[in-house]
């Protein structure tokens, strides 16, 4: 019975009945700052690599200043490197999934964070589409804006790849969802649903 | 002298936290999965194997090498 079922199959907190019809991470614009991070850090190194000799003969040297210096040369690149790598890595797993029932934020990291923002499709009352600026105009990413039904907030999404195909699903589903209500078509059936069946990012 | 064993402790503890980062990531990432598509990965084409690879690979080289240069330059 247990097989048919979408509970935490792809995100925890995942619904009995819930199906992802897709997903997305942030733009990559995020990164950029680290990646730049990061290619200054591989330059300093090619470049320490590069002037070996030389700099072999500068920490050679019998000062116990230099040695601490080297020792702390050492522990900064080794927290850089794991610091960056913790950030790609929390790039992956922040996504924003939609599924037939509500919008999930997953902000989640390795280590230190886990927290899951759901809004319902049917609280939706608005969604705007914004674009502003001639980086998000020529890099496509944006933000989109929404507003619930319930109360005058809004949760904003923001950085996100090719926003005008997710309007265009979010208002989808919205209107399918609205017209289903809660109709005998949202309880899984064995046809419906199969273990383990992939979910398109964007196809 | 002590300077080079702390390195050398550094660099076990900073393999270490890789492997460990590693295997929690793979834990969660096969229990949850997702489909990617080239719409969903970093700049289109790169996957989160590929980071686990490149973090493996790095943290390791650069623990041997400091640990190795610090002996080096010391002794």
């Amino acid at each position: 019975m247990s097989e048919t079922l979408n509970t935490d199959r792809h995100f925890k907190g995942q619904l009995e009945n819930e199906t992802v019809e897709c997903f997305c991470r942030k733009h990559w614009i995020v990164l950029i700052r680290d990646i730049l991070g990061f290619l200054i850090f591989i330059t300093v190194l090619i470049l320490l690599i590069a002037n070996f000799v030389r700099v072999y003969t500068f920490f050679s040297q019998d000062s116990s200043l230099i040695t601490l210096l080297a020792f702390s040369i050492v522990c900064l690149f080794t927290l850089y490197i794991h610091h960056f790598f913790l950030r790609l890595i929390k790039y992956y797993l922040e996504i924003v999934v939609i599924t037939n029932y509500r919008i999930v934020d997953v902000d989640k990291s390795l280590y230190l964070r886990d927290s899951k923002d759901a809004i319902d499709l049917s609280k939706i009352q608005d969604i705007k589409e914004s674009k502003h600026g001639i980086m998000k105009k020529m890099l496509n990413f944006g933000e989109l804006i929404i507003t619930l039904s319930s109360t005058s907030t809004t949760k904003t999404l923001s950085f996100i790849p090719n926003p005008g195909y997710y309007f265009r699903k979010i208002n989808e589903l919205k209107r399918e969802y609205i017209q289903k209500g809660l109709s005998n078509k949202d309880v899984p059936t064995h046809k419906s649903i199969k273990k383990n069946e992939p979910i398109s990012g964007l196809s | 002298m002590a300077l080079v064993w702390i390195t050398t402790v550094i660099g076990i503890i900073s393999i270490g936290f890789c492997l460990m980062s590693v295997k929690i990531l793979y834990r969660y990432i096969n229990r949850y999965r997702f489909d990617e598509s080239k719409y969903t990965l970093l700049f289109g084409f790169v996957r989160l194997r590929y980071i686990a690879a490149a973090y493996i690979v790095i943290s390791i080289l650069f623990g041997v090498i400091s640990t190795v240069f610090m002996f080096d330059i010391t002794l």
